[in-house]
């Protein structure tokens, strides 16, 4: 790991290319990777740590990429965990990797996880993976390079969304597992709940996701929000859950336009504090107030009760779900 | 003085027109960009224009318009 790590940022002769090497790195590496590559950084630049005045350019980068790497590392340890999730990461096919310990599937869920444009749902994956339990969760995670909503399908794989749900359908033996459910955020949150009642899932989760209102998928049908209704009368999936701040106007149109299309809840994420304003990214504040894990236990589990404001644990975040 | 456009009419040509032309300004507030997205965006510029603009830089920026100028002045 290091050594592939050194080669790439020898290459690097800025500060933003040795961020675009973190970013590809935070999109890919399991936490154990992550620990791993900490560790052995750690150990190589202790010298340059403390005295400064050796810095070459090149150190001062190698510098700059460890503290990126504590970032993540801070952001995992919001989980409270003493040990690392032990995930081991597999290329299904090109964008689709699982994340597993590959033991008995009979008493785990499987979340069918489709990215947003910024490849990752709201975070590097170490950090997801870190917040649930790898006994009790298996993450396929399909990532859509185009940005247009999984629309395109997935090059090599599917050439459409239908032909790509159905390309996951062959993917996957649901009898194998003891709920399968399909979780998307941003860009990547209508296609979960698509292919959540394509599938005939046990849920299926968008977080800031759009409506079918959207010109992404208006474009490739005559009228998606007909279509989408069609397919929801037919299934026999009714675990919709829609996710989002309260304070980003967006996220909450197109919530309103999910629920005119179909019957979903709508969990929406705010802050008791006047400072704190719950935007697209809702996953992220409730990462830096150690939450993750009881709010992913909260969504992921079906069904989920309706109640009015409830607070998030012990924290400043407060959650209310309606239908 | 150059008006600002609302971000979610940025959807229409007309408006992406006006911003191209230099005729609407965006407010990178109403971008709501992460920190991801900043990096990202930096990284861009860099590519496309060789300006190398970093993420702390971009902060004390408010404005599409303060980018371009700070691109400008870092051109060759």
């Amino acid at each position: 790991m290091i050594k592939l790590y050194n080669r790439l940022l020898s290459r690097c002769q800025t500060i933003n290319q040795v961020n675009a090497v973190h970013i590809a790195l935070a999109n890919k590496l399991t936490v154990s990777e992550l620990y791993k590559l900490y560790q052995q950084l750690r150990l190589r630049l202790k010298f340059f740590r403390y005295f400064k005045f050796f810095h070459s350019y090149k150190i001062k980068l190698k510098l700059h990429g460890l503290s990126e790497i504590e970032k993540l590392i801070a952001l995992i340890n919001k989980s409270g965990k003493k040990v690392p999730e032990p995930f081991i990461r597999h290329r299904v096919k090109r964008a689709i990797q699982l994340f597993s310990t590959f033991g008995s599937k009979k008493e785990k869920t499987l979340i069918i996880a489709f990215a947003g444009n910024a490849q990752r749902l709201m975070m590097p994956i170490s950090v997801f993976l870190q917040h649930i339990s790898a006994h009790k969760y298996d993450v396929l995670l399909l990532k859509d390079r185009s940005k247009n909503g999984f629309q395109n399908g997935l090059p090599g794989i599917a050439d459409d969304f239908e032909s790509l749900m159905a390309e996951i359908n062959s993917l996957i033996d649901k009898s194998e597992y003891k709920s399968v459910i399909s979780l998307g955020t941003s860009a990547g949150g209508l296609a979960a709940i698509w292919t959540a009642l394509s599938l005939q899932l046990d849920k299926g989760i968008s977080i800031g996701g759009c409506g079918p209102s959207h010109p992404t998928w208006q474009q490739t049908r005559n009228n998606a929000s007909e279509d989408l209704t069609k397919l929801f009368h037919q299934s026999s999936t009714s675990n919709l859950l829609y996710v989002c701040g309260d304070g980003y106007e967006r996220d909450i149109s197109s919530a309103r336009d999910l629920s005119n299309a179909i019957q979903t809840q709508t969990l929406t994420v705010f802050s008791a504090t006047e400072n704190m304003n719950i935007k697209h990214n809702v996953l992220i504040p409730i990462v830096k107030e150690a939450m993750l894990t009881c709010f992913l236990d909260i969504i992921l589990d079906p069904p989920i009760i309706e109640y009015a404001n409830k607070p998030l644990g012990n924290s400043k975040l407060w959650i209310k779900c309606m239908l | 003085m150059m008006g600002e456009v609302n971000i979610t009419s940025l959807y229409s040509t007309a408006s992406q027109q006006a911003v191209v032309s230099g005729k609407q300004n965006i407010i990178f507030e109403d971008l709501n960009m992460d920190s991801l997205a900043s990096m990202e965006l930096c990284i861009a510029i860099e590519l496309e224009l060789g300006v190398s603009i970093v993420p702390e830089q971009l902060s004390q920026l408010s404005c599409l318009d303060g980018l371009t100028h700070e691109i400008q002045n870092l051109l060759p």
